[in-house]
């Protein structure tokens, strides 16, 4: 039987920075046992010298810790999944006002104590803190995810008020980094809010998003936008990516490998061909939608549930009303991901898009 | 004449076109759009192959970039011979 595995940020480094594996056997003491062997570092903080599961560890079968079960000796089934949890400091399980807290999420089986345990272990990063971040980062701090990263240079402006929901009257003027920070932690300050207050560019870019395990795209220009598609390829991370104009909006996820934005769009428009929505405008409540859908295929990838975004373009028509979905395979010819890649590394972006990156000048 | 379905309207073209040929019909600039037949973005490598027929139904996607500038520079009189106008679905 080939079940997944999920490893927990403190052990991952012990398995090749994967949050799942796949391990083989007939029980969850098997499976566990192959996985042993196959990461012997994460032998040493499973099992005992006994090769009994070490008493301060946890673990789960579909959400159901394994003493409820049969214990070590639970027969397994292909595409089951196994959770391996150790007791942190600070807290083996959920406390009680977590538990309330997140009760409308924990009693979904997709989601569970396992599941909550895992938004709260996950690490995203946020590319820009407006109409599209704002929704995306407020839906997954509400949620309990862990740790949000908040990359943003600007401040606040009295024209973001209409959609950008982060940001309210009295904080005109303020950096939207630090009135996001205050907004999330307003609504749930169980969360770490990570600011990162510059214009994310190819000299930060590589140091930034390997500390998060996705990425969230809010970018409103294209010289960011190949930059994070690029860089997270690179790093290897799941990006949600969406943009916006008017009454029209595009989303999906990629995963490296998988197909990108150059997939789709190989090469920039030059600047000012394609209005952005200060010249062409936005409706407000569009952003709502498509940051809420980010932080939902955020989501799915953290809890590995369901079929996220990947392959697949969402558009959605706002005065039409209609959504419609067409799939999206890896370019074999792409510059970046394709079987003969030309670009290998972070580019000079802003000579590429022939824009500089927002902000740069006052960072 | 052929009867497609394009952004979820029904139109039609004068016979089957390639991929290639059919945004070259539109006042866009090709590099700027992808294009799905049937449910599937088309690679651009294959647009000169892949035939638009009868029935079938075109997602014109144009590329968006999405938020605004900071100092919210107009430059929209830069709009030229090659942007979708307004009243275009594409």
């Amino acid at each position: 039987m080939a079940v997944n595995v999920y490893i927990p940020t403190p052990f991952r480094k012990l398995a090749g920075n994967q949050a799942y594996v796949q391990a083989e056997g007939q029980t969850v003491q098997e499976v566990l046992e192959h996985l042993a062997r196959r990461y012997p570092g994460l032998a040493t903080m499973v099992f005992d010298q006994d090769r009994r599961i070490q008493a301060h560890i946890n673990v789960y079968l579909n959400s159901q810790e394994i003493h409820s079960l049969q214990g070590p000796d639970t027969p397994v089934r292909d595409g089951d999944e196994v959770a391996v949890i150790p007791a942190l400091a600070g807290g083996q399980v959920l406390t009680p006002e977590q538990v309330m807290r997140y009760s409308r999420h924990i009693i979904m089986p997709q989601v569970g104590p396992v599941g909550q345990r895992k938004l709260m272990a996950a690490r995203v990063l946020v590319v820009g803190a407006g109409g599209l971040g704002g929704p995306a980062a407020l839906y997954l701090a509400l949620a309990g995810v862990g740790t949000i990263g908040i990359v943003d240079f600007d401040v606040v402006d009295l024209s973001n008020l209409q959609r950008q929901v982060l940001h309210q009257n009295d904080d005109v003027g303020k950096p939207k980094t630090q009135s996001a920070k205050e907004t999330l932690l307003a609504y749930n300050p169980d969360v770490n809010v990570v600011l990162h207050e510059a214009p994310l560019t190819s000299d930060n870019a590589m140091d930034i998003i390997p500390q998060y395990d996705i990425v969230i795209n809010g970018a409103d220009n294209f010289t960011t936008r190949y930059l994070v598609n690029d860089a997270c390829y690179f790093a290897r991370k799941p990006l949600v990516d969406a943009a916006i104009l008017m009454f029209d909006a595009q989303l999906t996820v990629f995963v490296p490998g998988q197909g990108c934005y150059r997939c789709l769009f190989p090469s920039p428009p030059p600047p000012g061909a394609v209005p952005n929505c200060a010249e062409a405008g936005v409706l407000g409540a569009l952003t709502g939608v498509i940051g809420s859908l980010q932080a939902i295929e955020a989501m799915k990838l953290i809890l590995g549930i369901g079929e996220p975004m990947v392959g697949r373009l969402l558009l959605y028509d706002a005065l039409s009303g209609e959504f419609r979905v067409v799939k999206v395979r890896r370019d074999p010819k792409c510059p970046l991901c394709g079987d003969d890649p030309t670009i290998t590394e972070l580019i000079d972006y802003e000579g590429f898009c022939g824009a500089p990156f927002p902000g740069r000048d006052e960072a | 004449m052929i009867r497609v379905v394009i952004n979820g309207e029904e139109q039609s073209l004068e016979r089957p076109l390639t991929v290639a040929e059919y945004v070259a019909s539109l006042p866009v600039n090709r590099r700027w759009v992808a294009v799905a037949r049937n449910g599937e973005v088309v690679p651009r490598h294959r647009w000169h192959e892949i035939l638009i027929e009868e029935g079938d139904v075109v997602e014109v996607v144009r590329m968006v970039g999405g938020g605004a500038p900071r100092d919210g520079t107009m430059v929209v009189e830069s709009r030229g011979p090659d942007q979708p106008t307004g009243g275009e679905r594409v």
